[in-house]
């Protein structure tokens, strides 16, 4: 019996692909596999759902039951009526038209004192059928396995619409305008080549490493000689370190924060909300009106944010990747050039990324390399910087104190 | 409720005419070419036409440049219309990248269309839900094969459409997007975010889906060198060779070479 009905699916396929030469196992087994989708997908929300159907079921029939007890007593009461209307005949033997008066009165009465419920009980009866008739419907849906979303404003949904498709019709005729930006040069020996060239001003790189791989003294250095050689102004936000701290440590690998004559500034949080005191909304906002701040005041060409996780963690809500490319987008409007330091290491990158290593344009890993039992060694590498012809070998970085090294590591050899 | 705007409905109805192929393809002509030196006799000539080909890779392995490198040439070599639709990054970004790789868009403007698709999640946002934003994206795409008839489709990437078409039964919506993209009647490069092995293993429905799978990424060699790899793994209708290849990238060419030593 299966293999009768498994087969003239199998040919039918075979013949639509006469000319194919390696038939794809995999690919026969897909078209098998799409034929059993289920249709009818039991889950907890179903459960729920036919769980809901039958309280409503019985909250029904209750009713139900209710109005015939009413119906009822309505019928008992109006015999009651008809047997005291016989007694008091033959009390008072009133006039056969007067009888059929009082009677229609008492009849009018009742009904008007019975009306009002009579018709609330309809409505709601009503009511609750078209509610169990949705209901019915959304699960028949739910089986079927069609989704059901919230209702949209359709006249609404016409205009965006025409409004994308009007936007995307000017794309289609005029091909924007590409402005040659030019290079920051990082003057960092050897590090300009591996990119190709330098840092394309208005991109977004990240610098990717583990704790203590140097990124922030990396980016820091990258700001101090463009402050020192091309007096390019910069801004340096950590969110991680105290302003004071910086500036001893990067003293100390002999970059004077005196020395950029102001055109380097560093910020840390606590200067950050002393500045914006003024300032309501999240941390995420003051964070974004004090940068935007700060670029009107000193125009600074280059910005640093360290880290990308500790930012991601002021929101209050979820960051996912549309909210990283809201934020990249904004830096991009801002016209600078950003440097993100990152914790987030490369083999993590299939499991948790969340887009920034797509969004960015450019990536500089930074890694510890264990050469040995006892040597290890820093190592960076471009991954990948948009629009250059980049070098993608692994160099070693050495910082002499003063200067950061870059060179290609001997490989392997036994010391 | 409207049944189209439901992400299982078929928005389009299949054209039988579509699959014929567009306006420019000649007879005997159904090989795509890439262009790549060296690779297209690995594929026997190139991609067969109406195929929809996944091209994946990690970041930095230039999956969009080799897919625009392809539309490139075609429209300089055979005047052949394309559409490149980015969804993340911008139309300017990706063309300044193109042309500091030495392709020059203004050549081929009337041929290549590059189109920031990311601005319908930007105006929908307030009012709709990702079946909403499925249903404009293949709209326009519809009426864009309509207006322009051409004969080969970028959607870059596959990651960012699905979150922005908030994709949820994974494997019944993309099978009905699958089927949707083979009734348009056009070659299609689907950028995708996964890395090979990932794709490979049978984790993502995507590969069985595709008629064809091109990985791309970087290898480390003798524990210090880097070099480009590039991979046809699937390409249903051809008898292509499975291994991994040297990509390089010289003077304005791509260029395979089979790797010498590990």
């Amino acid at each position: 019996m299966n293999p009768a009905v498994t087969k003239p699916l199998e040919n039918t396929y075979s013949a639509l692909h006469l000319n194919k030469i390696k038939v794809d196992e995999c690919s026969t087994m897909r078209i098998r596999s799409v034929e059993a989708i289920p249709v009818a997908r039991p889950d907890s929300t179903m459960q729920f759902r036919s769980d809901s159907l039958e309280r409503r079921e019985k909250a029904l029939v209750e009713k139900e039951r209710k109005l015939e007890a009413l119906a009822e007593s309505l019928k008992e009461r109006s015999q009651k009526l008809e047997s005291l209307e016989g007694t008091k005949a033959i009390e008072k033997m009133p006039e056969r038209s007067d009888m059929d008066e009082l009677r229609q009165k008492v009849r009018e009465d009742l009904l008007r004192q019975f009306q009002p419920e009579l018709e609330a009980l309809q409505t709601q009866l009503e009511v609750k059928e078209a509610e169990l008739e949705e209901a019915r419907l959304r699960t028949r849906m739910l089986e079927t396995g069609e989704l059901i979303e919230q209702p949209v404003d359709q006249e609404e949904l016409a205009r965006v619409t025409e409004e994308i498709f009007q936007e995307l019709r000017s794309q289609v005729d005029s091909p924007p305008m590409l402005k040659d930006t030019g290079l920051i040069m990082t003057k960092i020996p050897k590090l300009d080549e591996v990119m190709g060239g330098g840092i394309p001003q208005g991109h977004t790189i990240l610098f990717n490493g583990a704790p203590g791989t140097m990124k922030s003294t990396f980016t820091y250095a990258i700001l101090y000689k463009a402050a020192l050689n091309d007096k390019t102004k910069g801004l340096y936000l950590s969110l991680e370190q105290s302003r004071r701290s910086i500036t001893r440590q990067m003293e100390k690998m002999g970059m004077p924060l005196a020395a950029t004559e102001g055109r380097l500034v560093v910020a840390d949080l606590k200067g950050m909300r002393e500045s914006m005191s003024e300032d309501q909304g999240t941390w995420r906002d003051v964070l974004l009106h004090y940068v935007q701040k700060m670029q009107r005041e000193t125009e600074f060409k280059i910005f640093v944010l360290d880290s990308l996780e500790s930012f991601k963690a002021l929101t209050e809500h979820g960051f996912n990747r549309q909210d990283l490319k809201d934020l990249f987008d904004w830096f991009k409007s801002l016209g600078i050039t950003v440097l993100v330091v990152s914790e987030n290491i490369s083999d993590e990158w299939d499991e948790a990324n969340q887009g920034e290593v797509y969004l960015s344009d450019g990536i500089m890993e930074l890694l510890m390399h264990e050469m040995n039992d006892s040597r290890v060694q820093r190592w960076m590498r471009c991954v990948k910087m948009r629009g250059m012809n980049t070098d993608p070998r692994y160099y070693s970085v050495f910082h002499d104190g003063k200067e950061f090294n870059l060179s290609l590591p001997l490989s392997n050899q036994p010391f | 409720m409207p049944k189209e705007i439901l992400i299982s409905g078929k928005v389009m109805e299949p054209r039988s005419a579509a699959r014929s192929g567009g306006s420019t393809m000649e007879a005997g002509d159904s090989r795509l070419k890439t262009y790549i030196e060296g690779f297209d006799r690995i594929l026997e000539g190139g991609i067969p036409q109406g195929h929809t080909v996944l091209v994946a890779g990690t970041p930095g392995t230039m999956k969009s440049s080799i897919t625009y490198y392809m539309l490139y040439n075609h429209a300089m070599e055979s005047k052949r219309t394309s559409v490149y639709v980015t969804l993340e990054q911008s139309r300017e970004s990706l063309m300044r990248q193109m042309e500091k790789m030495g392709m020059n868009n203004e050549k081929v403007k009337d041929q290549l269309h590059v189109l920031d698709l990311g601005i319908i999640r930007k105006k929908l946002k307030e009012i709709a839900g990702g079946t909403s934003w499925l249903h404009v994206f293949k709209t326009y795409i519809a009426n864009l094969k309509e207006n322009l008839d051409f004969d080969m489709l970028v959607i870059d990437s596959m990651e960012v459409l699905e979150t922005m078409a908030e994709i949820r039964n994974r494997r019944t919506d993309l099978f009905y997007f699958f089927e949707w993209l083979h009734d348009l009647g056009v070659t299609v490069f689907l950028i995708s975010e996964s890395s090979s092995e990932r794709l490979i293993d049978g984790k993502f429905d995507e590969g069985y889906l595709s008629d064809g799978i091109i990985t791309l990424k970087m290898q480390v060699v003798r524990d210090v060198e880097m070099q480009r790899r590039i991979r046809c793994v699937k390409m249903r209708e051809t008898n292509h060779d499975p291994s991994y290849f040297s990509l390089l990238y010289n003077n304005g060419r791509f260029q395979v070479t089979r790797v010498i030593s590990e």
